[in-house]
Parts: structure tokens; C-alpha cells; sequence
């Protein structure tokens, strides 16, 4: 009897250390660092926020002629025009940020304790339109893709400062995101990292795949498959399209947990938004 | 011999007549339902699949067009529609399945350095 009680006892402290494994975003952080560290050893490591472009210098000369005329300039001109627009009730989305909204898009996403759920920059954008009566935008592309681009525009320079509180429901979120980024889905069997670590660099057809070290440091893109600008959410649906998976809606719990993780794993690299992307 | 042959003709064209499309009408339905079922529970693990809900769309677009004929009275035509929308249906519903089936193997997914 004594031996049954002790084994169980020990089984029992073994699952349950098991299922209570404490969440470590600070160790994940540097192991994904060292990992791009290791497979880009030729890359200054805040360079990484040039995506592609810090990896293959044939590309990185294409780009930097595009860059003596970006073609995100509009969107940054027209997102501050829509940014400073007075509201019916003369308000305008300054009131509703930080600094009048100027240089704080480093500090997004972040995890919100009043409602327990992860904010994002579009998000809050749109609660401030609803908040003062005014219609909200589409989350992916137009009006809210320039003012975000204009809003991260004010925000160059500034090093990506996501944080993790302690409190399970950040962790939660934060581990729901990180499940995202590294779960196969889809009729072709892929993760996020799939393409973006464990093949960063190599080709997919014509093009070369981006390092997600310092991915969202240019977000909002112009991408020139798209023609436009468009958001961080849009870019997550079209690229769960591309594995055959069904998209997510944009700023969706699943959306929004994805860019929480995915964004802390480029804290400490600079804001280099909006970019110019193929 | 061409007695023989003319009892063919007459027997065929006979059992064409006679072609019942309930059974394959049948078959389509229950193919659709499973079909719409898997759909479900790959959506509620946050896992269907990208081109899913287009199959079971095209077989539904199929099994009308199979209810067309059979009303204009091309049995053989609505036969062979409800079957190929019941093939569809079955596809969808493997896709589903095997959605289900990825979403549990995914379920702690980490990175591997």
C-alpha cells in the first residue's frame, strides 16, 4: 500500500510540474534571436528590420533605389490628413492616444488588464472612431492602413517594447500567439515558421523568405503585389490562405494573440515603418 | 443472332426507363450532411481548411443541376450528377477530418531549434 501511495505521489509531482512548466517569454526572446544570430551570422543584428533585404544584398540595392521614392509617401500624407480630420463633435483620434498619438506605435500590441485581452493599434483606432460617434474603418487595408502607417511614421527610431505582465491571461495570450506561429495548418502542412525560421533566407519560387527576427518592425507594408498599403492583419490572412488554411477575421482573439507574440520576439529593434515590400 | 441483339436494344433502352436516381439523390444527401458536419467541427477548433466550404458549395451547385435534369427527365444525367456531388461531398468531409486530425498533433506546437 505504502509503495502504491508513493508512486502515485511521484507520477502525480512529475505531470503536474508537467502541465504547470512556468511560461518564459524572456528565454524564448533569446533563443530566437540566437537562432537568426547563428543562421544570418553576416548580418548586424538591427539590421534585421530590413527583412530580406538585410540578407541578400542583390535585393537589398533594388530596394534602396526604391526607398529614394517610396512609394508608402501618400499613404503617410493621407493618414495624417484622416489622423488630424475633426470628428462631428470636434474631437479628432489625437484625443485618444498617448501623446496625441505621436510615437507610440512601439509600445503596441499590448495586453489591456481592464478587458484581458490583447490591443492592437487598428483596434484602438477604431474604438476611438466608435467612441466618438463616427463610423469605423476596414481593418486592412484604406484609411486605417494609412493612419497606422502614419501614426508608426512618428514612431521610427523607437525600439519595439511589447510587454508581458504577470498575469495569466497575458501569458495566456502570449502563448495562445506563439502556439499560432509554430503550428502546421492548412491543406499544406505549414507553420509561420516553417517558411520564416527553419527556411528563413532560402526560396520559395522566385522569392527568398524573410527572417521573423524584426518581421514587423515596417508594418504597416506597401506591397507591390498588393498595390497598396495594408496591415499586419491583412498580411496574416493572405499568408494563412497561401497554406490553404482558412484565414482568421483581421483583429480576431487568434490575429491579435499571433501579433502579440510575434512582435515581442523583435523587442529591442527599432520601428522602421511603414516599408516597402515586394 | 440479330434477334438476339434487338432483345439487347430494347432491354437497355427498358432499364434506362426504369433508372431510379433516389438512391444516388440519397447518397448526395447524407455526403452533404457529413460533409457539413466535419465542416463544423474543424471550424470550432479554429483548423478548417482554406478551400472546404468551396467544395461543399460546388457540390451543392452540382446536386441542383443533378434536380434540373431530373426534372426535364434525364434520369441518367441526374444519376450521374448526384454521384459526382456526393464524390465532392466526401472530399470535403476527408478535408475536415483531416483538419481535426492536424489541429490535435498541432496542439503544442513549439519551436525546435
Amino acid at each position: 500500500m505504502k509503495k502504491i501511495l508513493l508512486a502515485i505521489t511521484a507520477l502525480g509531482l512529475l505531470t503536474g510540474g508537467q502541465a504547470f512548466a512556468k511560461t518564459d517569454p524572456e528565454a524564448d526572446l533569446k533563443a530566437f534571436r540566437d537562432y537568426f544570430y547563428k543562421r544570418f551570422p553576416d548580418t548586424a543584428k538591427d539590421d534585421f528590420i530590413n527583412g530580406v533585404y538585410s540578407i541578400d544584398p542583390a535585393s537589398r540595392e533594388q530596394w534602396e533605389a526604391i526607398e529614394e521614392f517610396p512609394p508608402y509617401e501618400l499613404n503617410i500624407s493621407n493618414g495624417e490628413i484622416v489622423f488630424n480630420k475633426k470628428f462631428k463633435n470636434g474631437k479628432s483620434l489625437a484625443s485618444c492616444f498617448k501623446n496625441g498619438g505621436k510615437g507610440i506605435k512601439q509600445n503596441y500590441p499590448y495586453f489591456d488588464a481592464g478587458t484581458g485581452k490583447v490591443k492592437t493599434l487598428e483596434q484602438e483606432i477604431n474604438e476611438c472612431l466608435e467612441k466618438n460617434g463616427e463610423k469605423p474603418f476596414k481593418y486592412k487595408k484604406g484609411k486605417m492602413a494609412d493612419v497606422s502607417a502614419y501614426m508608426t511614421y512618428t514612431s521610427r527610431g523607437k525600439k519595439i517594447n511589447v510587454v508581458i505582465p504577470d498575469d495569466p491571461r497575458a501569458i495566456k495570450a502570449y502563448e495562445a500567439g506563439k502556439r499560432h506561429f509554430y503550428a502546421k495548418r492548412g491543406q499544406l502542412n505549414f507553420s509561420c515558421a516553417d517558411c520564416h525560421v527553419y527556411n528563413a533566407g532560402n526560396k520559395i519560387r522566385a522569392d527568398l523568405l524573410s527572417p521573423a527576427l524584426g518581421h514587423v518592425s515596417h508594418f504597416p507594408v506597401y506591397r507591390s503585389k498588393w498595390g497598396g498599403m495594408g496591415t499586419m492583419h491583412r498580411r496574416y490572412g493572405g499568408c494563412n490562405k497561401q497554406v490553404r488554411a482558412k484565414p482568421f477575421k483581421a483583429q480576431s482573439d487568434e490575429y491579435r494573440n499571433l501579433e502579440y507574440f510575434h512582435t515581442y520576439m523583435s523587442n529591442g529593434l527599432e520601428v522602421n515603418g511603414p516599408g516597402a515590400r515586394k | 443472332m440479330k434477334k438476339l441483339i434487338g432483345i439487347l436494344v430494347i432491354a437497355t433502352l427498358v432499364m434506362a426507363g426504369c433508372a431510379n436516381v433516389k438512391p444516388s439523390h440519397d447518397e448526395y444527401m447524407a455526403a452533404v450532411a457529413a460533409a457539413k458536419s466535419a465542416k463544423k467541427k474543424a471550424t470550432a477548433v479554429g483548423y478548417e481548411w482554406r478551400d472546404t466550404g468551396k467544395m461543399i458549395k460546388k457540390a451543392e451547385e452540382i446536386a441542383k443541376g443533378a434536380a434540373d435534369s431530373e426534372k426535364a427527365g434525364d434520369k441518367e444525367a441526374a444519376i450521374a450528377a448526384y454521384q459526382k456531388a456526393a464524390k465532392l461531398a466526401r472530399k470535403a468531409e476527408k478535408q475536415s477530418h483531416d483538419a481535426v486530425k492536424q489541429q490535435m498533433q498541432q496542439a503544442n506546437a513549439g519551436p525546435v531549434f
